[in-house]
């Protein structure tokens, strides 16, 4: 990171732009350890913020292996003492199903927490990165849909937001609850119902996220058309005036706003490896939980009935969910990021 | 599980995010107007810088030694409208810087002061 402010000051020293009026916010601590102190491009320092990710994930992996063998291990016993005759059945399939609850229920837990203060930490970040890369791509000329582009992402993610905080976190929640009825009862109402919240779940994130997209294509197209012909007018005002006034007036926009643009790049390529590393470390945590239960219900399903590799997948499809929230409001600004980026081109 | 989801659900208010559309696109402008504002400042203070020095240039060339100062006008591309020059400049240079600042840059004869 050090080189990039280097290289970010030397900018700044060298184009007419008062940078200073445009710092990034700072990072996490946690995410400013991950990325990298020499940032010298943007595919090197997102390089960077997943390798130095996978390096700190073998704690984690170590521990959805365990809590995965030992379901696996209950699946195993059940099977020993489903074959053991004289014993009931249902009582041992629910006793195992049980133990696996007892496994999971825990670390879900925490990892719903931990994908909801995610998506606050995104969220918080980002309200504080859109002013600056707001103002920053308004200074080079994009004014019109600088602004269009902030309200969009600004109020998608408040929607985006309160919905998981008020109705998809909750509905996980229900999900796994009626999972677990699900394979201890064999109700087909609950599988319904089940089927029902993942459903919803994935619609609301998937709409959001459609209409989000739909609208910032939307705001590039109509108000990147309205900079365009601003832009053009300016220009037409210029290439009109007296040649020498012409000269410098062409000479002294075009060096201020293509320096703006500048800034503006360097502080969107910074903001997308600030959210990268904000948002990987809870993301690989949850998939490595996702692969592992994913895994681990394949091979429970050697053993026994279907039920506790039923009630795996569960888990697994609600660690899937989570993936989805965490990554669909990641997705979000960072489609924005690339928008403000895109801008208009002088 | 109806009250887990329908108590949070009935916090939501969707008039909240009217006010919040609102209120973000006030936000919106007042940045993105600040952004353009320091933009057209530092333009204006290039354009006083350059025009400056392209005066003093031609002056220096007809022996003038001249302290000179550029207004420029209010529009959104600001143009260079009237020019201060302070210090003794000879009749022939006068004329002379006179002629080029009117035909070169386009200001008036009557926007010339001479201190």
């Amino acid at each position: 990171m050090r080189r990039f402010f280097i290289v970010f000051l030397l900018i700044a020293l060298i184009i007419p732009v008062n940078a200073k009026a445009y710092e990034v916010p700072p990072v996490s601590a946690e995410a400013a350890e991950m990325m990298d102190a020499d940032m010298p491009s943007f595919a090197e320092g997102l390089w960077h913020v997943i390798k130095t990710a996978f390096s700190k994930m073998e704690p984690d992996l170590a521990s959805s292996i365990r809590l995965c063998m030992a379901a696996v291990g209950i699946s195993m016993l059940i099977s020993v003492l489903a074959s053991i005759p004289g014993k009931s059945m249902e009582c041992v399939n629910l006793a195992g199903l049980v133990g696996v609850c007892v496994l999971l229920l825990r670390s879900s837990d925490i990892l719903i927490h931990s994908a909801s203060d995610t998506i606050t930490q995104i969220s918080s970040y980002a309200q504080l990165l859109l002013p600056v890369i707001t103002a920053s791509s308004a200074a080079q000329g994009n004014i019109t849909s600088s602004a269009a582009l902030y309200t969009g992402t600004a109020f998608f993610d408040a929607i985006l937001s309160k919905l998981i905080s008020t109705a998809l976190l909750p509905l996980v929640y229900i999900f796994l609850v009626l999972m677990i009825a699900e394979c201890a009862v064999r109700v087909d109402s609950l599988q319904r119902l089940r089927e029902l919240c993942k459903w919803l779940i994935t619609w609301l994130l998937k709409t959001v996220l459609y209409i989000f997209t739909g609208y910032m294509s939307l705001t590039g197209v109509i108000s990147g058309a309205a900079d365009k012909t601003a832009i053009k007018a300016a220009k037409l005002t210029i290439s009109g005036a007296v040649p020498i006034v012409g000269g410098i007036l062409s000479d002294a926009s075009e060096t201020i706003l293509v320096g703006a643009g500048v800034v503006k790049n360097s502080i969107g390529v910074y903001g997308l490896i600030a959210l990268v590393a904000t948002v990987i470390l809870p993301f690989l945590r949850i998939a490595i939980m996702y692969l592992c239960l994913k895994l681990s219900s394949a091979l429970c399903s050697l053993f026994t009935g279907n039920q506790i590799s039923q009630l795996l997948q569960g888990f697994s499809d609600a660690m899937g969910m989570l993936l989805g929230m965490t990554g669909a409001v990641c997705l979000m600004f960072m489609i924005s990021i690339v928008c403000f980026m895109k801008g208009v081109v002088i | 599980m109806i009250s887990t989801i329908a108590t949070p659900l009935s916090m939501l208010k969707i008039k909240e995010f009217g006010d919040l559309e609102a209120e973000y696109v006030l936000q919106a402008e007042h940045t993105a107007a600040q952004g353009w504002a320091e933009s057209k400042e530092l333009i204006k203070e290039r354009i006083i810088e350059h025009t400056r020095s392209y005066i003093l240039e031609k002056a220096q060339a007809l022996g003038a030694n001249l302290e000179v100062e550029v207004e420029l006008s209010d529009d959104d591309i600001p143009i260079p409208v009237a020019v201060s020059m302070i210090g003794k400049v000879s009749p022939y240079a006068k004329r002379s810087l006179t002629k080029i600042i009117t035909e070169d840059l386009g200001i008036e004869k009557e926007k010339l002061t001479w201190i």
